[in-house]
């Protein structure tokens, strides 16, 4: 299973993305994407300006499942990975 | 400026699913429970009192200079430091205009000089214009490379050292991420579309100009520039020079280039992308007024800001009617200062439908 993550927004508007395999993840961290990716109830959009927002993907033998996840709600060790690349 | 239905920085369902999730360690679920109820309240407070001070000055059509003039308490500055978490406020720095750490003593020093730009340029006192205490969190988060105003503050990353520093470093970027406070209680921009965009261009005008009325510059002398003190030696060294240029959206030294013209919208773009056509609209205005851009050009878009014709899903061309409709209001015996305006916007794509004017 993978995680295609792109970030969006920010101050700089500057895109940035990374792939992420789901074993090298660590399980409570991927178990918190799991349940961003799969739940129900909108996650809604984070207060204020700038903020970052994230589009996940994610691949798996079952299909694809794409979601855009508000920077409060992201694990912070899954967001750090993705750093812009100039 | 947020989803109102779902205004908590983490969705509330997320977090009490996560804290009674009994996969994560007692520690961690503790920790978001304890989360849970503090950002509850202190958003509520805050969010509550966003709406009350917009009511009440529309119900008293009272102006910004008015109301500084009748308030003559400074806001407060507080600075507050995340010590590298991503827990908001943070712990409170003790006199941080005095302070040893570079970075608290100039958020807080910045942040003190917006303050006195828009009460002696635009009459206002404090973002909500009621003295509203003015809270910023410095040190957010590991190498976080970004800054943003959360709807009731201000947070700067420290960055990654490599593309970005320390984001105090610029001090339009601090005007940038007040203004956004501004905006919030006056126009209330929405953050989609042609109003999102205009909610980041009035965030990059009144930052620019910002910068201009700390360092005395005249629109010809300044570089309108966007960011330039933030970038990393990684970023400097491949050559960009800025996050965005007012003067040239377009321009490759820019990290983000951006259209200047209407024809160049992206539909469903960023704001901080589309924001480059009224970003430019601004500077043409400028510079066709001439002199120091907060004495004429920057009091029309203020007006046009607060005016209450404007509100939150407001078109490029609505906010284009409003600044010159405001330029011959506040300049009636200075035309060039219409003329200037109006040919900005024709420039960037929107003429003036009434040519007979």
């Amino acid at each position: 299973m993978q995680y295609i993550i792109e970030r969006r927004g920010g101050l700089a508007g500057l895109r940035a993305s990374c792939t992420l395999d789901g074993d090298a993840l660590d399980p409570g961290d991927r178990e918190t994407l799991e349940q961003l990716l799969d739940g129900d109830e909108p996650l809604g959009t984070d207060c204020g300006a700038d903020r970052y927002t994230y589009v996940v993907t994610r691949q798996s033998s079952s299909g694809t499942t794409t979601r855009e996840i508000p920077e409060s709600v992201m694990p912070s060790t899954v967001a750090s990975v993705v750093t812009a690349d100039i | 400026m947020c989803d109102r239905g779902n205004r908590f920085i983490v969705p509330m369902a997320v977090l009490r699913r996560l804290a009674d999730d009994d996969s994560f360690p007692e520690e961690s679920r503790e920790a978001i429970r304890e989360s849970v109820a503090v950002e509850t309240t202190w958003r509520e407070l805050r969010n509550a009192h966003t709406d009350a001070t917009r009511a009440s000055l529309l119900a008293a059509k009272i102006t910004g200079l008015d109301f500084a003039v009748a308030l003559t308490t400074d806001p407060a500055i507080t600075v507050y430091d995340c010590k590298n978490t991503r827990s908001l406020p943070g712990s409170p720095v003790s006199r941080p205009g005095s302070s040893t750490d570079d970075t608290a003593k100039r958020a807080f020093d910045t942040t003190r000089a917006v303050v006195d730009y828009y009460q002696q340029c635009f009459g206002r006192n404090s973002v909500d214009d009621a003295g509203m205490t003015l809270m910023s969190s410095i040190h957010y988060g590991v190498r976080y490379d970004n800054a943003f105003w959360n709807g009731a503050q201000m947070t700067y990353g420290d960055g990654d050292g490599r593309v970005f520093i320390d984001f105090t470093k610029s001090d339009d970027v601090i005007g940038h991420e007040l203004t956004h406070g501004v905006t919030q209680f006056t126009a209330g921009l929405d953050y989609t579309d042609e109003s999102g965009a205009l909610n980041e261009s009035i965030s990059d005008a009144f930052g620019a100009m910002f910068h201009q009325w700390r360092n005395t510059q005249a629109v010809a002398d300044a570089d309108w520039l966007i960011g330039p003190g933030v970038l990393g030696p990684a970023a400097i060294a491949k050559g960009y020079n800025c996050l965005r240029n007012m003067a040239d959206p377009g321009s490759r030294q820019c990290l983000s280039p951006q259209p200047s013209h209407y024809s160049d919208y992206v539909s469903g773009g960023d704001p901080h992308e589309n924001s480059g056509i009224p970003n430019h609209a601004f500077y043409l205005s400028a510079t066709n007024v001439g002199g120091r851009s907060w004495e004429k050009t920057g009091k029309v878009w203020y007006a046009a800001l607060t005016s209450p014709k404007a509100d939150s899903s407001m078109s490029f061309d609505q906010f284009a009617a409003l600044t010159r409709s405001a330029a011959r209001s506040l300049f009636p015996r200075d035309r060039d200062v219409y003329r200037g305006i109006d040919d900005a916007w024709t420039r960037v794509g929107f003429p003036q439908p009434d040519i007979s004017v």
